[in-house]
């Protein structure tokens, strides 16, 4: 019985020395960071901030800002994302969120929506530009999905997730990136729209003409939470 | 295959839920639930509450740690809080302080 229960620990010591890895089934609520790499199979709602590589398979989920030196993504991430070294979204990736490395790569079927950014920390817009450009077209079709998951995602205390709404307000830098946030924060409404139908039934003996103040108050709350948030 | 191993130089301020055994070499703080293994290897450090069907401890704890199996205290290993498991082995040079609860 000892025996085989010392053994075990040992080698997934040897197996994986100094990399830390959440599997499929596992879900970490907070902040990951330190030394080494990092290989993600599951959920992780938090930042994460590491050293060394990071890399996020299939089936991560991942809602917050990831930094390493080189991030490897296959799964889905809300947040942005930075690397010292480079960021490469391989097929099946979906990302929400800012790219900045020194070398960007995307490769067919990876999805982005956001800003990119090569190079330096404060790089020549020239090659922005040019990033920015060839992530425009995703932004416009997947649109329409990411305000969908937002406000499910907002009351869930994802903080940590919030970054992500601000890609479209810097991309208007980029002259003909304008269109997009227009589109980005008009389906917001719309939501609000689609929730408040829904305490309506409940309560029909509210009159119709309270709808629109609720909607105008529910929308200055928001903002103004926004604004305090940040 | 999948484990979930928080590695030597890895912090989590946080909390873990698992499906599958966990190994802690670093350090965890905030809460820890697992439904299979929770091995606190040596030189880790975990200041949580731990719930798991099993708990290796050959580090230090801080938090009350509740079984469904059994919790094994390996020497160098030190707890700091209450225990509730059906079995428990705490061997020679392991440190514990707190309360144990078994279901007897």
């Amino acid at each position: 019985m000892e025996g085989s229960r010392n053994q075990r620990p040992e080698q997934v010591k040897n197996m994986a020395d100094n990399v830390a890895m959440i599997a499929q089934g596992t879900f970490v609520r907070g902040n990951l960071h330190g030394e080494g790499d990092l290989n993600v199979a599951g959920r992780i709602e938090g930042s994460i901030a590491v050293d060394g590589e990071v890399e996020l398979e299939a089936s991560a989920r991942v809602q917050g800002d990831v930094s390493g030196s080189r991030l490897v993504v296959r799964g889905a991430v809300l947040g942005n994302l930075t690397a010292t070294d480079s960021i490469t979204l391989e097929a099946g990736a979906r990302v929400v969120g800012d790219l900045s490395a020194p070398t960007i790569g995307i490769e067919v079927g990876g999805l982005v929506r956001g800003r990119v950014e090569t190079g330096e920390a404060s790089a020549a817009p020239a090659k922005t530009v040019a990033a920015a450009r060839s992530a425009a077209p995703v932004k416009s079709a997947p649109a329409r999905t990411q305000t969908k998951a937002r406000p499910q995602q907002e009351p869930a205390r994802q903080e940590a997730a919030r970054p992500a709404p601000e890609p479209p307000r810097p991309a208007p830098e980029p002259v003909r990136a304008a269109p997009p946030p227009r589109r980005a924060p008009a389906p917001q409404p719309k939501v609000q729209v689609r929730n408040d139908p829904a305490p309506a039934p409940e309560a029909p003996a509210g009159p119709p003409a309270p709808v629109l103040p609720a909607l105008k108050k529910k929308t200055t709350g928001q903002l103004r939470k926004r604004g305090a948030a940040r | 295959m999948a484990s979930t191993v928080i590695g030597h130089g890895i912090i989590i301020e946080g909390e873990i839920t698992a499906d599958d055994e966990v190994v802690i070499q670093g350090t965890v703080r905030g809460r820890i639930t697992g439904h299979e293994a929770v091995v606190v290897e040596q030189g880790a450090v975990v200041e949580a509450d731990v719930s798991a069907a099993s708990i290796v401890v050959g580090g230090h704890i801080t938090g009350n740690v509740t079984v469904h199996d059994r919790i094994d205290l390996q020497t160098g290993g030190r707890l700091v809080g209450d225990v509730k498991a059906a079995r428990i082995t705490i061997a020679d040079g392991a440190s514990f302080k707190g309360n144990v609860d078994m279901e007897v």
